[in-house]
C-alpha cells in the first residue's frame, strides 16, 4: 500500500510539473500566439514567421535575383549563427562560399567589398553585390 | 492526389516496408505473438531503416531515385510473404516443414524466463491477468494516462507541422543533407566531398538514416516540402512509445504498469520536443533501446524473431548518429556478458547465436568505418586517434565543471521532469534488483553507456566543457528510454506495482 501510495505522489508531482512546464512555454513564452499565427498561415507564412519575417523576405529576394545554381556569400550575419544556417537550407542550391559571385549584404548599410558591384536593393540595409 | 494524401500513402508505403521485413523475420511462426500495435511501431521504425539503408545503395550503385525503383523490391518480398502467409494458412507450410518452432529444432512453445518459475516471478503469483484490473481507480487511472500520452503525442505533431526545418543540426546537417541529395536526384561519388567543401559544419562523416528518411519522403511525394516532410519525426515518437508500451506489457503482464512508465516516457519534455525539429538523438535513442529490449526479451523467452529485431535495431542505431556505433557495440557487449554468465547452463546452442549477432555487427560498422575511410570521412569532434594519456590528464582538471553540468541535467526539470531523480530513487530502493535475474544485463548497459560517452568526452578535441554544455541534454536522449525501461524492470520485480 506504502509503495502504491508513493507511486501516486510521484505520479502527481509528474503531472503537475508536466502540465506546468507546457503551460509556460504556451503562455510565458507565448508559443500559443505564435501556433495561432502558424496555424492560420500558408507554407510560405509559415516559413517567413519562423526565419523572422525581415529575413526570410530577403532570402526570398535574393533567391528571385540569383541564379538557382550559382555561388553567394553573407555579410552581416555570423557564419554560425541559426540565421546563417536556415539561409544557406533556404537558398540551395546556390552554395555559399568564400569566392562567392553574389555578396547578400543583411543589415549592413553603405557595405561595399572590393571587385564587387551594387546588383539588386530591396532597401538601404538588405541589398546584394555581383562580381564585377 | 494531393499533397497530404501522398504524405499519409508514404508513411502507410514504409510501414508496409518494416512490417514485410518482421513478416521474413518470423518467417516460421508469422507474427504470432506480436501485438498490432507493437508491429505497427516497429514496421515504421524498420520501414524508416530500411528504405534509408537501401537508397544509399542504390545512390552508391548509381541507381535513381523513383517511387517505383524504390519498392519494386519490397513488392517482390512482399509477394513471398504473401505466399508463405498463403501457405501457412492452408497448414501446408508448417506441414511440409515438419517442424513449427523457430529455433533449432521442433520446439514450438517459447522458453519461459528463468525466473519465471521462481520466487522472482512476480507476473503469475502477484498479478492478476494482463487486461484484468485491480479496481475502478486502477482502470480509471490507466486510461487517463492512455489519454495524456495521446494528447502529448498530437501535441508533437502539430508542433512539428506548424513549422518547417528550421532547428540547428536540422537545417544545418540533416535537413541540408536530404535536400542537397534529392536535388541531385541521387547520391554519387562527389557527394561527401561537396558536403564537406562547402558547407561548413554539416559533417559529411555522419551516418545517413534521419537525411534519407527526407529524401524518401520528397521522393514519393515527387517535390521537396520542408513542412510536411516533419512528419516523420513525431512518428518515430509514436512509433516507439507503441514498442515500448508492448514490450512493458509483455514483460510485467500489467497494463497499468505498461502505461505509467509509457506515460513517464512520452512526457520527458526534452523527449518529446525532439520528437518535433528534426535531430537525430532521439530516433538514435529509440533504435540503441529497441535493441536492448529486444535482446532482452530474447534472453529469456528465446524467440529468434526478438533476436533478429534486436539486431536490426542495433544496425540501424549505427546507421542513424555516429554515437549508435558506440551503442550498437553495448548492445553486443551486454549479449556477451549474457553468454559469458549462461555458459555452464544447458542452452549452450542457443549462446552459440552470439556469434552471428557479433559478425554481422561487426561487418557493418567496419563496411561503415571502411567507406568513411575510403572518402576521408573523420568526424572532427571525436576519433579513436584522440585517445591518449594526455587528455586523461588534462580532463582531470574539468571534474568540478564535468559534476556540475551533470548535476545541471539531473535537476533540469525543464527539459527531463523528475526522471533522473526517480531513476536514482529506484535505483537505490532496488538495489539488489539492478543486478538480479536478467536486469543486471539492462543495468550493465547503462554503466557501459556511462563510461563510454565519459570517454568520448575525455577524450574529444573539444573542450570538454564546452562539448558537455553544448551536447549533454541530447546526448542524454540516447539512453532515457532504457533507462525508464530498466526503472521499470526494477518497480516490477520489486512487486512495488500492484495490476
Amino acid at each position: 500500500m506504502a509503495a502504491s501510495k508513493i507511486i501516486k505522489i510521484i505520479l502527481v508531482i509528474w503531472c503537475v510539473l508536466w502540465l506546468n512546464f507546457i503551460a509556460r512555454d504556451l503562455y510565458k513564452k507565448g508559443l500559443l500566439g505564435e501556433y495561432k499565427i502558424l496555424a492560420q498561415n500558408d507554407a510560405e507564412g509559415k516559413r517567413a514567421h519562423t526565419y523572422g519575417e525581415r529575413f526570410y523576405e530577403f532570402l526570398k529576394f535574393a533567391k528571385d535575383y540569383m541564379p538557382r545554381e550559382t555561388f553567394y556569400d553573407f555579410a552581416g550575419k555570423d557564419d554560425f549563427s541559426l540565421e546563417m544556417r536556415r539561409g544557406v537550407y533556404y537558398l540551395y542550391p546556390g552554395v555559399k562560399t568564400k569566392h562567392p559571385v553574389y555578396i547578400l549584404v543583411y543589415d549592413r548599410p553603405g557595405y561595399l567589398k572590393d571587385g564587387f558591384e551594387y546588383f539588386a536593393k530591396l532597401d538601404n540595409g538588405r541589398f546584394m553585390l555581383k562580381r564585377r | 492526389m494531393n499533397t497530404a494524401a501522398l504524405s499519409i500513402l508514404c508513411i502507410f508505403a514504409t510501414c508496409l516496408v518494416g512490417w514485410n521485413i518482421l513478416y521474413a523475420l518470423s518467417i516460421r511462426r508469422g507474427l504470432e505473438g506480436f501485438s498490432f500495435l507493437e508491429l505497427s511501431g516497429l514496421s515504421y521504425l524498420f520501414g524508416m531503416g530500411a528504405i534509408s539503408a537501401q537508397m544509399f545503395l542504390m545512390g552508391m550503385s548509381g541507381i535513381g531515385y523513383t517511387r517505383l525503383n524504390i519498392l519494386l523490391p519490397w513488392a517482390v518480398i512482399t509477394g513471398l510473404n504473401v505466399f508463405v502467409a498463403v501457405l501457412r494458412n492452408k497448414g501446408g507450410y508448417s506441414a511440409a516443414n515438419n517442424h513449427y518452432g523457430e529455433g533449432a529444432g521442433p520446439a514450438p512453445k517459447e522458453e519461459k524466463a528463468p525466473y519465471q518459475d521462481t520466487k522472482y516471478d512476480p507476473v503469475g503469483a502477484k498479478q492478476p491477468p494482463a487486461g484484468r484490473f485491480r479496481s475502478i481507480s486502477s482502470l480509471a487511472m490507466t486510461a487517463a494516462l492512455f489519454c495524456f500520452i495521446a494528447l502529448q503525442t498530437a501535441y508533437n505533431i502539430f508542433r512539428a507541422l506548424m513549422r518547417p526545418i528550421e532547428s540547428y543540426d536540422a537545417v544545418a546537417i540533416h535537413g541540408l543533407k536530404a535536400k542537397v541529395i534529392y536535388l541531385a536526384g541521387g547520391i554519387n561519388e562527389n557527394f561527401f566531398g561537396n558536403i564537406s567543401s562547402f558547407f561548413q559544419g554539416a559533417h559529411p562523416d555522419y551516418p545517413l538514416l534521419i537525411p534519407f528518411s527526407q529524401v524518401w519522403f520528397y521522393t514519393f511525394l515527387g517535390n521537396f516540402n520542408d513542412i510536411l516532410v516533419k512528419m516523420i519525426f513525431p512518428l518515430f515518437y509514436l512509433s516507439f512509445i507503441l514498442v515500448f508500451y508492448a514490450v512493458l506489457k509483455r514483460i510485467t503482464k500489467s497494463r497499468f504498469s505498461a502505461v505509467l512508465f509509457t506515460f513517464l516516457l512520452a512526457t520527458v519534455k526534452q523527449f518529446s520536443d525532439y520528437s518535433t525539429i528534426g535531430y537525430a538523438d532521439m530516433e538514435t535513442g529509440i533504435y540503441f533501446a529497441a535493441g536492448l529490449f529486444y535482446l532482452y526479451l530474447w534472453f529469456s523467452r528465446k524467440k529468434m524473431s526478438f533476436l533478429a529485431i534486436s539486431l536490426i535495431s542495433s544496425v540501424f542505431c549505427l546507421w542513424t548518429k555516429n554515437e549508435g556505433t558506440l551503442l550498437a557495440l553495448i548492445n553486443m557487449l551486454v549479449f556477451l556478458f549474457y553468454v559469458l554468465a549462461n555458459i555452464a547452463k544447458s542452452e549452450k546452442k542457443r549462446l552459440l547465436l552470439f556469434f552471428p549477432y557479433a559478425a554481422a555487427l561487426i561487418c557493418v560498422i567496419l563496411a561503415w568505418y571502411g567507406f568513411k575511410e575510403f572518402h576521408g570521412l573523420e568526424n572532427e569532434n571525436f576519433n579513436l586517434s584522440m585517445i591518449g594519456a594526455g587528455k586523461l590528464r588534462a580532463a582531470s582538471g574539468s571534474v568540478p565543471a564535468v559534476l556540475y553540468e551533470y548535476q545541471k541535467q539531473f535537476f533540469g526539470f525543464k527539459k527531463w521532469n523528475i526522471i533522473w531523480i526517480l531513476c536514482f530513487l529506484v535505483f537505490l530502493a532496488g538495489l539488489k534488483a539492478a543486478f538480479s535475474n536478467n536486469i543486471k544485463y539492462i543495468t550493465a548497459a547503462l554503466f557501459l553507456f556511462a563510461l563510454g560517452y565519459s570517454a568520448v568526452y575525455i577524450f574529444s578535441d573539444v573542450n570538454i566543457k564546452f562539448f558537455l554544455h553544448s551536447t549533454g541534454s541530447r546526448f542524454l536522449l540516447h539512453v532515457l528510454p532504457v533507462a525508464v525501461f530498466w526503472m521499470a524492470l526494477i518497480v516490477h520485480e520489486k512487486g512495488f506495482i500492484k495490476n
